[in-house]
């Protein structure tokens, strides 16, 4: 898959707490999910047609780049861990409903999963951390039982296009990678951020 | 006169009204269509679009954006001007990111109006940072050594909290050079080191946000090296001068002193002293009484040549040795080990003049064939665990064979040492006379390189092994069996394990590798 529009999903591994910066080599921790969408709709009856309501659009994230930093550490994991979490069945139903098509397309979807699994065990870590070193309280329900909140949206996710998914994953990845960044300075002032 | 006058003022009249139509100054016609030319966010907090009027609109045309986002109803643009001419600048007020924008430019005049197509985007998706700002170059000493500081302004001011991640890249050259690139990581500055003196270098400066698009490179900044400093070269100029007294009288010496020198160095060889040859004679050159003298004093047994050109190839090697493969490509199994001498002397024990070091050239140059094979296979299971699919027929593994014979493959291998250099080949005994075939590699035996030419020559010469028997005989193969360097073809021999088997003599007998038509062993 080569990705039309430009941008690149990278979920990078959060490994341990102290993660360096920018990758360099991109290409190593980058999947590319792509989305076959132009940027011109074929036409203005499109736009209110076109319901990308994403299964995660519950989830309450913040939008710019002042409420993303108004948010406490806790909260910006919450958010973090609720965004992987519930992205891991998606994708394995992804990839097993694209299987029959496409093997390499399926091969793809399940390096993401892979990833997105890597990640979300990589923030659990860190949280876990943070919570020795006391930095967070009151986190403990969220992060040990992230499964609980999976089967409510259970549905949501199997109606939409896998045009649509990729978009939402493509969506909901950059936002992972974005409160990563922003919770990485906090956490290591030596960033310089 | 005033008709003439009135003439001209009627033609002035149509030729402006005929400009004025060109130009268009008003349109008499809806307008064309706009066309959106780019949109770029340089901080992910605001962003700004371009669109581009259609080239045959006039004066009055007047433009307009309404933007959609993500199901609410239409909005227009909340400014015109800040961007310039046919822009249209969204405040953080008005963007939201990870949202949908659907953007629209209407062209508007006095006869209609006309829509662009829509222009659909994510705030993430356009980011796109400006050039650096304040470019500034310094010169410094680093040992000794100009290097040149670069440095500009960062390009976030404010502590921006991980919301972006800049990264700078820069580009230099000198005077009328081409431009170097340089990746210059996520500060923003950088160090050239090792400057040339006496060159004049321009620097330019570009960042990328989050990975998005480059930016436009920033403005040149310049520097000129100062030309080394003369004392340096004062400094070695006497140090050179001083240094070459001593080179010159030592120059000296040896010429007044040569020839006792040459006598030291080299000492005078004895000349060789020949039964019943003359020295002179030689010198003189007649060749007929050189070579009768030379004949005289030697006996030649008689042996009959093999009329049969048909033979095979056998070199023997040791059986401890390692055996290398290859992989990916000709499947040629070969031996690593192998003797340099001519001739089998079965009284007394011929030191095995083992050349280490061609053993060794012969490894490394296996293994510098063999690394991309490894290469190859390192790849191939990488990309058996990634779930590619690869074929398999690019690997060939040929098993090791533990055996002590080689076969020597037909295909184009060149080996080095493989045989050594030098031998003759006999092409014929007549008589008294031995007659030699012309070799243009055996001439100067030091040449080790082997090609396949020299190769297929090398079977004239020896016979194919059949059969030992006791400690003395050998039974030479029938040269008619086969000619195709298989030694199993022949029928009569099985595989080599069980020659092994008859006993270590044998293979003492064999040691040295090579049976050939002139040594002593009797021939049947």
């Amino acid at each position: 898959l080569v990705c039309s529009s430009g941008s690149c999903v990278s979920l990078r591994r959060v490994g341990t707490w102290i993660e360096s910066a920018e990758n360099e080599k991109t290409e190593k921790n980058c999947v590319s999910v792509c989305v076959q969408e132009q940027q011109v709709a074929p036409s203005r009856n499109h736009i209110g047609r076109v319901n990308r309501n994403c299964h995660t659009s519950s989830i309450l994230t913040p939008n710019d780049k002042e409420n993303a930093q108004r948010m406490t550490r806790e909260e910006l994991t919450e958010v973090i861990l609720k965004l992987l979490v519930a992205w891991r069945e998606p994708l394995w139903h992804f990839e097993q409903r694209l299987r029959p098509q496409s093997l390499e397309t399926s091969d793809r979807a399940a390096q993401v999963g892979r990833m997105v699994h890597e990640v979300r065990s990589g923030v659990q870590r860190v949280a876990q951390k943070m919570q020795m070193l006391g930095m967070i309280g009151n986190f403990v329900s969220g992060l040990s039982s992230p499964e609980a909140q999976a089967p409510s949206e259970s549905s949501e996710w199997q109606l939409l296009q896998n045009w649509d998914l990729l978009h939402c994953l493509r969506r909901d990845a950059n936002k992972v990678q974005n409160y990563l960044k922003i919770l990485k300075c906090r956490i290591v002032p030596e960033y310089g951020c | 006169m005033t008709d003439c006058t009135r003439l001209k003022r009627l033609l002035g009249w149509v030729l402006l009204l005929l400009i004025s139509a060109v130009f268009e100054c008003s349109s008499n016609s809806p307008p064309g269509k706009p066309v959106f030319k780019d949109c770029h966010s340089p901080d992910k907090e605001t962003f700004t679009c371009w669109w581009e009027p259609d080239p045959d609109d006039g004066e009055d045309t007047t433009y307009r954006l309404f933007y959609e986002k993500d199901q609410e109803e239409s909005r227009e643009c909340p400014d015109y001007h800040t961007a310039g001419k046919n822009s249209c600048f969204f405040d953080r007020n008005h963007t939201s990111i990870w949202v949908d924008y659907f953007l629209t430019v209407v062209a508007f005049n006095a006869f209609g109006n006309a829509s662009s197509d829509i222009f659909k985007l994510d705030v993430v998706d356009i980011v796109k940072g400006n050039p650096p700002e304040n470019v500034t170059v310094r010169l410094e000493f680093d040992q000794d050594s100009p290097t040149i500081h670069v440095y500009w302004n960062p390009y976030v001011i404010r502590s921006n909290y991980g919301w972006l991640t800049t990264k700078y890249q820069l580009r230099f050259k000198e005077e009328d050079g081409n431009w170097t690139m340089q990746n210059a990581g996520l500060l923003s500055q950088f160090r050239l080191y090792n400057a040339s003196p006496g060159k004049q270098y321009t620097v330019q400066v570009r960042c990328s946000i989050d990975n998005g698009k480059w930016s436009e490179w920033s403005s040149s900044a310049f520097i000129q090296i100062p030309k080394s400093e003369p004392k340096q070269q004062r400094f070695w100029i006497p140090v050179a001068f001083f240094s070459a007294i001593p080179f010159f009288a030592a120059v000296c010496i040896l010429y007044i002193k040569w020839k006792f020198i040459k006598q030291w160095l080299l000492p005078p060889v004895p000349g060789p002293k020949i039964k019943g040859v003359d020295v002179h004679l030689l010198k003189s050159g007649r060749s007929e009484e050189v070579t009768s003298a030379l004949l005289i004093n030697q006996v030649f047994p008689s042996v009959t040549p093999w009329k049969n050109q048909v033979e095979e190839y056998l070199v023997v090697r040791d059986d401890n040795l390692l055996i290398f493969d290859g992989l990916g490509t000709n499947g040629v199994i070969i031996s690593s080990k192998f003797h340099s001498e001519a001739n089998i002397n079965e009284e007394s024990n011929v030191e095995n003049n083992v050349d280490h070091k061609e053993e060794a050239q012969i490894l490394d140059y296996f293994v510098e064939i063999n690394e991309p094979g490894f290469v190859d296979e390192l790849n191939f299971v990488n990309a058996m665990e990634t779930e590619k699919v690869q074929s398999i027929n690019d690997l060939k593994v040929v098993p090791l064979e533990n055996s002590s014979y080689v076969d020597i493959p037909k295909k184009d291998v060149t080996v080095q040492d493989m045989r050594p250099g030098d031998y003759s080949t006999v092409q014929d005994i007549r008589g008294e006379c031995i007659i030699l075939e012309k070799q243009s590699n055996t001439s100067d035996s030091k040449n080790t390189d082997m090609n396949r030419h020299e190769e297929e020559r090398l079977p004239d010469d020896y016979t194919k092994v059949k059969e030992v028997k006791g400690d003395h005989i050998v039974l030479l193969q029938d040269p008619s069996c086969g000619n195709n360097g298989q030694y199993t073809d022949c029928g009569n021999h099985k595989s080599p394990h069980p020659m092994m088997e008859k006993g270590g003599v044998y293979a003492d007998f064999l040691h040295n590798g090579y049976v050939d038509n002139i040594s002593t062993t009797p021939v049947m």
